[in-house]
């Protein structure tokens, strides 16, 4: 199969993926319709998605361009707006770890939801069409079609499918979003206009001719729409609502790292000049780790465990922004590692929480505990999952950080320190929060259950993950080494890479290259 | 310009003379035949006149070239492709009028015809280019509506709002007039070109003038409920039977811009500098204040009035950008505006339990379960005119088109872009606030058990859904329709434009 038609099966799927669900798919036990149980027809859906991803990911050959694998077709020729899709390596890497993390989650939230189950797989179906086409698009409004699709299903998991407060969080979520991502299409207008008005392609828009003023308004419009997302901290006020009342599936999703990747992908390419200039640096660096700090004290003092996690995730993005906006080839390197394997760890977090709270019917960290005792393997996936998410090394989680650090420091000293103090706040209130859950007996001594046999797989597929990303990450490294250069450079993948400074940490390329 | 004889004439207003006859039809099958039945021939004859009407102009847009109209008749491809939305609109609006008299119990055969006596107006609207004809049209259609707003006799709420809009209405008319005769007065001419011509080289009398389209405009905004000319949009559209509320929302509206459109483009261009702040203003602030009033709002038709009047503004951004993008942009809108407008409406229609009760968001709750297909189809029109791609479909372009004609304009409007969007995000709150009954709470047991929705009906709401979705994610072929239906006089390129002061 070519490469590009893997790519178009990638978005495309899980679109035709969530009408098969809507259409054929049965709530399972108690619902008497005909149909086949919706949750095997989204696995099917999400398993091959995945497939195609790692179809993808073996089949592409790095060539001479940093695409390593392109699809165009026309799409509105009246506007020059063209169906063009493209993966470089960081694109890659996003692709397949998303499309893993799917369908081991829904694995191991298989009984999770029980009420409409057709339409919330669907849903999530389509959201995973948007992430798609967020991390494919090589075409601007393509980029901002997907970039909403992600906006509608996710509205929906969260409102219908949440829990009590859930309308008003996913209310407060598409509000506050449509804030950011209305105001970046006056500057998708502005920048195709000022471009000629015939090409959304990044590279034709890169070049597109702009004062230093509007280039600069156009950034802020963009960024705004990915930080508001991120989350960046005066903004990030939506996601403990929005992922506290998501189901689990739902919370995971908005957990993964889409914006970051858009700030590095469309927004920092796109405007080259203009993310250097002050005071736009200066402050959304300064609010990085301000939102480092603050994430990891609410965290640290926060009585609800999905809360928790969701501020944790709040801190973290903090370590991802600082590392990207740092340039230098080492941090986005460390941004990119960061990117992907918080992905993977919150997603595990939030499984292993809703696993827990579900037991309980509450994430209230003081009726939970004692999980050791009666469920071991749930204990083991907990205690490797939080040492992943403190960035213990041989887990996934601290060759990111490390090289976050290493690239920002030369740039940004003070604040990388300070994102290290928040990096020891977030040992506190992780490992606080494990014990809690974990080792203390808690007033309510109803047993635990322990994983079942789809949950114990999707933790498995989990737990390997962060061990061998941990210990073995130098080929993904590798790969990655490239694509962040030109981030470092603000270069689009087709642009001609010119950098100097110090060089991305490649382990074991000698020879390779 | 020659003076056309009279079968060329005949046949510039061959969609007028179809659809007046067929009002007249319409009228004899009402008072013809069988007791039973009566009104549901009537709507057939209606509905099948609109159809003629849709399928003429789509011919005369497909056809030979089109010849150059007369001095007060145009033959653009901006009129013929008005036209035929108009008269599918007004389709629309038979089917959705039948259903709803039926249900309550006041079916009657003089609705669908003046429905079409109103899109003759509608139509006419979209072709004069002299004032009389202007005026001929506007009256037309106004008259017709006003009958139709009160056509439940019976209902309090519905006479009081015909009151209201036939008093503001008149009003309205009578400045429009006024400004026609100053206006008359002040250049010598009736016709468009020839008060174009007249002020471009200079008027004899400018205060005369100025008065003149001071007025003119306001009754126009009247027309198109501009804020601040908005205040009985939300009375009339909440009084009024709901199909025709949506008709009024979606065919009278697309007609006065129809004209708005024309006659700043062929007969004012030369005063640009003078009416461009001040459409300018209108238009933020229709778009602020009808985007905000509408949050407030308990009662369905009104949150769905005051966001007419933000589309209002919306529009009027496409007005102000005064350009070739700014026309085009205008008559996608309209395309994508009328869709999700009459599909939202044919769902309210269905929901109406035939009293003249107000629909309230709490009649949705629960849709989903009731009326899957149609919870989905009201999702895709709200959607849409939230301006939402793919899930919201053709309205997401519908934005981008006001958008791109806003920034393209020679003197770019991006404070007027920014107002639109914000604004925009504030429809978001209460758009949401629309769907999220229908798919997240439980149905409440309706006080009167509401008869299964018409197929008619049903048909109009999917419809109108799925050409939504599917311009949403291929909008060519609507997008070169809109840019072939930009007015001649933006055909020579933007040189009129260059007096806007930013």
């Amino acid at each position: 199969m070519s490469a590009a038609v893997l790519l178009v099966a990638l978005v495309a799927w899980p679109l035709i993926g969530a009408a098969l669900i809507a259409v054929l798919g049965r709530s399972g036990e108690g619902d008497s319709s005909s149909g086949i149980d919706a949750r095997t027809l989204a696995l099917g859906v999400f398993g091959l998605e995945a497939v195609l991803a790692i179809v993808l990911a073996v089949s592409v050959h790095a060539t001479g361009s940093a695409w390593l694998a392109t699809a165009d077709a026309a799409w509105i020729p009246e506007i020059g707006a063209r169906f063009s899709l493209g993966a470089d390596s960081f694109a890659l890497v996003m692709v397949v770890m998303s499309a893993l993390v799917l369908p081991f989650s829904l694995l191991a939230t298989w009984n999770e939801v029980a009420k409409r189950r057709p339409a919330y797989f669907a849903c999530l179906s389509a959201v995973a069409s948007g992430l798609m086409g967020v991390f494919l698009a090589r075409d601007l409004l393509l980029f901002y079609v997907a970039w909403e699709l992600l906006l509608i299903p996710m509205y929906f998991v969260v409102g219908v499918w949440g829990g009590t407060a859930a309308p008003r969080a996913a209310l407060k979520y598409f509000i506050v979003t449509t804030l950011g991502s209305l105001l970046m299409l006056v500057a998708v207008v502005y920048v195709w206009n000022a471009a000629g008005g015939i090409s959304f392609a990044y590279d034709a828009l890169a070049a597109a001719r702009m004062s230093d003023a509007a280039a600069r308004w156009c950034l802020a419009a963009f960024l705004l729409a990915f930080l508001v997302k991120a989350p960046l901290l005066p903004l990030h006020s939506w996601l403990p609502d929005a992922q506290r009342e998501a189901p689990t599936m739902g919370a995971l999703a908005l957990g993964l790292k889409v914006s970051t990747f858009a700030i590095a992908r469309v927004a920092l390419p796109l405007f080259p000049a203009a993310a250097l200039a002050e005071p736009m640096r200066g402050t959304i660096v300064a609010l990085a780790v301000a939102g480092i700090i603050y994430g990891a004290l609410l965290a640290v003092v926060q009585p609800d465990l999905k809360r928790l996690v969701s501020y944790a995730s709040i801190s973290h993005v903090g370590l991802v922004l600082l590392a990207l906006f740092a340039f230098t080839p080492t941090g986005a390197q460390g941004a990119m590692l960061l990117m992907i394997n918080l992905g993977i760890t919150t997603s595990a977090l939030f499984i292993l929480v809703g696993i827990v709270g579900a037991q309980r019917g509450t994430f209230a960290i003081e009726s939970l505990g004692g999980v050791a005792t009666q469920a071991p393997l749930l204990a083991t996936a907990f205690i490797i999952v939080t040492m992943s998410a403190i960035g213990l090394p041989a887990t996934n989680g601290f060759i990111g950080e490390l090289l976050s650090f290493l690239g920002s420091w030369r740039v940004y000293p003070v604040p990388t320190l300070v994102a290290i103090v928040g990096v020891v706040l977030a040992a506190v209130y992780l490992l606080s929060a494990m014990q809690r859950v974990v080792f203390t007996a808690s007033a309510d001594v109803r047993p635990f259950r322990d994983l079942d046999l789809r949950q114990s797989i999707a933790m498995g597929a989990f737990v390997l993950a962060i061990v061998w990303l941990g210990i073995g990450s130098a080929p993904m490294m590798r790969m990655l080494a490239p694509a962040a250069e030109r981030i470092a450079a603000r270069q689009l993948p087709e642009g001609r890479v010119n950098f100097q400074g110090d060089g991305p940490v490649a382990l074991g390329t000698e020879g390779a290259r | 310009m020659n003076a056309p004889n009279v079968s060329g004439m005949l046949m510039l207003i061959l969609p007028e003379v179809v659809l007046s006859v067929g009002a007249m039809i319409t009228l004899l099958l009402g008072v013809s035949g069988a007791d039973a039945g009566r009104s549901h021939r009537a709507a057939m004859a209606a509905l099948a006149t609109a159809v003629v009407g849709v399928v003429l102009a789509i011919g005369m847009l497909t056809g030979a070239p089109l010849a150059p109209g007369t001095t007060f008749i145009a033959n653009d491809g901006f009129r013929w492709t008005l036209t035929a939305l108009l008269c599918a609109g007004t389709g629309a609006a038979v089917v959705l009028t039948e259903a709803y008299d039926r249900r309550a119990g006041v079916a009657r055969a003089e609705t669908p015809a003046l429905l079409l006596l109103a899109a003759t107006g509608m139509t006419l609207l979209t072709a004069a280019r002299d004032l009389m004809v202007v005026f001929l049209g506007i009256e037309l259609m106004s008259l017709a509506t006003y009958v139709l707003v009160a056509m439940h006799r019976t209902s309090a709420r519905a006479a009081e709002a015909a009151v209201k809009y036939f008093l503001l209405g008149a009003f309205s008319t009578a400045f429009l007039l006024y400004g026609i005769a100053l206006v008359y007065g002040a250049t010598g001419s009736m016709q468009l070109e020839g008060i174009g011509s007249a002020v471009a080289s200079g008027a004899k009398l400018p205060g005369l003038l100025m008065a003149g389209v001071a007025l003119m405009l306001v009754g126009l905004a009247f027309k198109v409920a501009a804020a601040p000319f908005h205040l009985w949009t939300p009375d009339v559209y909440d009084g009024a039977p709901t199909a025709v509320t949506g008709f009024m929302a979606a065919s009278v509206k697309a007609a006065a811009f129809a004209i708005f459109l024309r006659i700043t483009a062929e007969a004012f261009a030369p005063l640009l500098a003078d009416w461009h702040p001040v459409l300018w203003v209108l238009a933020a602030a229709t778009m602020v204040i009808g985007n905000v009033l509408a949050l407030g709002q308990q009662q369905i038709k009104r949150v769905l009035a005051y966001s007419s009047i933000a589309h209002a503004g919306y529009l009027l951004v496409a007005v102000v950008s005064f350009s070739a993008e700014g026309a085009t942009a205008l008559v996608f809108y309209l395309v994508a505006y009328t869709l999700a407008t009459m599909g939202a409406f044919a769902v309210l229609v269905a929901l109406s339990d035939g009293t003249d009760r107000p629909l309230v968001r709490q009649d949705l709750a629960g849709l989903r379960e009731r009326h899957p297909w149609l919870a989905l189809a009201f999702a895709v029109c709200v959607l849409s005119m939230l301006g939402f791609p793919l899930a919201g479909g053709v309205g997401f372009f519908a934005k981008w088109q006001v958008l791109q004609a806003a920034l393209q304009a020679s003197v770019p409007q991006q404070t007027l872009a920014i107002v639109l969007v914000l604004s925009s995000v504030v429809s978001g709150g209460y758009y949401l606030g629309l769907i999220a009954p229908a798919f997240m709470q439980s149905p409440v047991p309706a006080a009167r058990p509401i008869p299964a929705p018409p197929t008619g009906v049903r048909a109009i709401a999917i419809a109108c859904a799925v050409v939504v979705l599917v311009l949403g994610v291929l909008p060519s072929s609507l997008t070169r329709l809109a840019q072939r239906s930009a007015p001649s006089a933006f055909a020579g390129g933007p040189t009129v434009a260059t007096t806007i002061q930013p």
